[in-house]
């Protein structure tokens, strides 16, 4: 679901699905912890392909945030469409987490 | 008659109804019937955000159905009149449950009235506060209180269900009704054109 490349410390997990949904939020969960487990724990996740987001996907999200952060990493996201960037900025997870708009952005 | 920009540009109800199936591989399909038809009745570009807000709580209606409804079938009507689009899905499934009420004894549908205007935590976190109002017997709507963010710790508390704020957010008027006669659950949002 996710494909990953690493940039200096961090891992730019993209996501290879259009919806981000109940329907994957526990293997994005899985395959994210798995990383943060192996040491890369400053994650970038890439919303690039996504048009959507609902809240079980949100759940799993901030349930991977608060792992990484337990392991001293980081969690942050990128590339967020208009509807996915208002929602974001809605439920004020734009303060829970760090927003890029570009990956450029995150490296600079 | 000249109309504002946002008014909606009908005179009369419209009113229409769509079945889900509660599965998840329906959702997308679904989805874009339903918006389709709402972009129909508000086309102008104006309507971008009403439009975009309805999406999302189609999204979130549709995964509630599948997540907690617990039957085969949910219906979603679509009402545009006076100015406003109320979004609602009804089933025959399971109920709400008031699971944080401590009280004794545990509340049931339908909701005694010496329980009126009372507020029942849903969720609650150290950014937000969820609560169910007892609006009558067989109706609460929802109230958000938001903390101010700070630094994030490992002692930050944050929850990870979202579905109900998000459509508290969206929504000027959301609430839940249970009859006890039928049996049928009701989510209602409203958005309001201007």
């Amino acid at each position: 679901m996710i494909e990953t490349f690493t940039h200096s410390n961090y891992t730019v997990a993209k996501l290879q699905i259009k919806e981000a949904n109940l329907d994957v939020a526990e293997q994005f969960k899985t395959e994210i912890l798995q990383l943060i487990d192996k040491g890369q724990n400053l994650i970038i996740v890439s919303f690039e392909n996504v048009a959507y987001v609902d809240s079980s996907f949100l759940g799993a999200l901030v349930s991977v945030l608060k792992y990484a952060m337990s392991k001293n990493g980081d969690i942050a996201v990128v590339q967020l469409n208009k509807d996915i960037n208002n929602l974001f900025n809605l439920i004020r997870m734009n303060k829970v987490f760090k927003i890029y708009n570009t990956l450029p952005d995150v490296f600079a | 008659m000249f109309l504002h920009k946002n008014q909606l540009a009908v005179a009369t109800e419209i009113v229409r109804t769509f079945h889900f199936n509660n599965e998840s591989k329906s959702i997308h399909s679904l989805l874009t019937e339903i918006v389709s038809f709402i972009k129909i009745h508000l086309p102008s570009d104006s309507y971008e955000d009403k439009i975009s807000n309805c999406k999302q709580i189609l999204i979130e209606l549709l995964t509630n159905g599948i997540k907690h409804s617990d039957t085969a079938s949910s219906v979603i009507t679509i009402v545009l009149a006076d100015n406003q689009v109320s979004i609602s899905k009804s089933d025959s499934g399971r109920m709400f449950y008031l699971d944080d009420y401590t009280g004794w004894p545990p509340l049931q549908w339908p909701l005694e009235k010496k329980y009126l205007g009372e507020k029942i935590r849903i969720y609650s976190d150290d950014i937000n506060q969820l609560y169910a109002v007892i609006e009558n017997d067989q109706r609460i709507s929802f109230e958000l209180i938001e903390y101010p963010i700070g630094t994030l710790t490992n002692d930050t508390h944050l929850m990870e269900h979202y579905g109900l704020l998000i459509l508290r957010k969206l929504s000027d008027e959301f609430f839940y009704a249970y009859d006890p006669s039928t049996g049928s659950n009701l989510f209602r949002a409203t958005i309001k054109l201007s």
